[in-house]
């Protein structure tokens, strides 16, 4: 944490070597997070960049808190994520899945991912906006939760009933598509 | 003590989680702490692993990922002010220094800075080569210009990456023939040490410039050679890989020196010592290294710019020795 905080330190100061180690920590996360969100690669990419220099633009402003740096970004992915579904009205026309090419070279594992992946955007399409946000921000992000109550602006205790009621909500919706 | 079962399993399965997925402990040494719960627990916990393995299948096309730490590297460059307090001033760059205050002033202040984070298909592409340029005139040693070079290299990835995902092959071309020249240039400095034999005695001043051969080889063999002023035998005794050399001959100190073209290019200062016209020597070297820069290095216009580089650097020689005498 001591280290992350010198980070950002010297971040501030527009140290760009300290900026790109920041990136290189977060973008796996930020990454996924969105595109959970918004199951589509082609906008995650763009709200991935958005994130970013976002990020970059408001970090002199940021306040080290003694909370990962990881939790500021992402309360800008939320607010983007919001935004982009105040915007556009409309669900992802191009599944993230898609891209995951399959072809003879592939290993069993590579598709095996592909399935799981499948199955879990097209279980978690069905959960609630609060259930899927739990499941993006405590999977995806790998944020403790207090953070995500923090980012989604509900207290622990409802987080924890949010996170137990969508891997409830998981555990059904994948035994039926296994079902069927 | 939790007065409803629900909530207790919210908060057992959320300690699991934390336990399981962050620390790593298995399912099992977990759920052996609330027995009560196992079944329930271990059902959660599956689905959850499941969950995060499908999560972390993810990722980011790595075009994507490096395209985006380019721009944000961009756009912290633009943020940081340069400057330019850092270089030490010598007399015999003052000429130089002029040309590139002109430059700036004709172009605007700002042009430099803007093309810092031009693209191959931007019309600023050509003031980004020319800084760089600039930059490794002002860069002395071998060391150091490897190090530059090696930067620009860098730079290059980082344009192809960027053009590739534009799907603007004309650019990646660009940049991809760019970066073969300055990769050679790091190849050149590092054969340094090897030319150092033929390097002439330092002191003194050039006084002419007698050959200047261009010669391609293939394994040991001379398959072409073609002498822009004198006839030079070239022997082929070492075994070479395919490419072109330009051997430039020059007098000094009443002797005949045979410099290949990297040393001849690179080490130019020690030939024209004790010159009164020092500056405008000093100047023309600097048109032999932009000339080099943006030459491919086993094309006729690489031969045809440095010839005609030498030739005003020869007319220079006697006007400069004209006004000794």
């Amino acid at each position: 944490m001591q280290e992350e905080q010198s980070l950002v330190h010297q971040a501030q100061k527009c140290n760009q070597e300290a900026f790109a180690k920041l990136y290189e920590q977060n973008f796996d996360k930020i990454y996924r997070y969105i595109s959970l969100k918004v199951g589509n690669n082609t906008e995650a990419e763009d709200m991935t960049q958005q994130v970013f220099i976002k990020a970059l633009q408001s970090i002199s402003s940021y306040k080290w808190k003694d909370v990962p740096f990881s939790a500021w970004l992402f309360r800008i992915a939320h607010n983007h994520v919001i935004d982009y579904y105040r915007k556009q009205s409309r669900q992802s026309t191009a599944p993230l899945y898609d891209y995951m090419a399959i072809d003879n070279c592939s290993t069993e594992k590579a598709i095996e991912d592909k399935e799981d992946i499948e199955k879990l955007l097209i279980a978690s399409k069905k959960l609630t906006p609060a259930q899927q946000e739990v499941i993006s921000l405590r999977f995806a992000g790998e944020l403790p939760i207090a953070e995500v109550a923090r980012i989604m602006g509900k207290t622990q205790g409802a987080v924890k009933a949010l996170q137990h009621s969508a891997i409830v909500a998981l555990r059904k919706l994948m035994m039926v598509e296994k079902n069927v | 003590m939790f007065k409803k079962k629900e909530n207790y399993i919210e908060k057992v399965l959320d300690i699991c989680l934390d336990r399981v997925l962050i620390e790593g402990e298995s399912i099992e040494d977990c759920i052996a702490d609330y027995p009560e719960y196992s079944d329930e627990l271990k059902s959660l916990l599956d689905v959850s692993i499941k969950t995060q393995n499908a999560v972390s299948s993810v990722e980011a096309r790595p075009d994507f990922k490096a395209r985006l730490k380019y721009i944000l590297e961009s756009e912290m460059n633009q943020a940081n002010t340069p400057k330019l307090s850092s270089f030490k001033w010598k007399f015999q760059w003052v000429p130089v220094a002029l040309s590139l205050c002109i430059v700036l002033l004709l172009s605007g202040g700002g042009t430099v800075a803007a093309a810092s984070n031009s693209m191959p298909d931007n019309p600023l592409y050509n003031v980004k080569l020319a800084s760089e340029k600039a930059q490794l005139f002002f860069t002395f040693g071998d060391e150091a210009k490897a190090n530059l070079y090696s930067e620009f290299v860098t730079e290059r990835v980082n344009e192809i990456v960027v053009m590739a995902s534009a799907n603007n092959i004309k650019a990646v071309d660009k940049s991809s023939e760019i970066m073969q020249n300055q990769l050679n240039m790091i190849d050149v400095i590092s054969q340094e040490k090897q030319l150092a034999t033929q390097t002439p005695p330092e002191g003194g001043s050039v006084l002419a410039i007698t050959t200047v051969t261009e010669t391609t080889w293939i394994g040991s063999e001379e398959i072409n050679s073609s002498d822009k002023h004198t006839t030079s035998t070239q022997t082929t005794d070492t075994v070479r890989p395919a490419f072109t050399t330009v051997t430039i001959t020059v007098v000094k100190g009443g002797e005949e020196y045979q410099v290949e073209n990297e040393q001849f290019v690179r080490t130019p200062p020690e030939y024209v010592t004790n010159t009164s016209n020092q500056l405008l020597i000093d100047t023309l070297y600097n048109d032999i290294l932009i000339l080099y820069g943006a030459a491919a290095s086993n094309s006729g216009l690489f031969l045809e710019s440095i010839l005609q580089a030498i030739e005003v650097l020869e007319n220079s020689y006697y006007v400069a020795l004209g006004n000794v005498q």
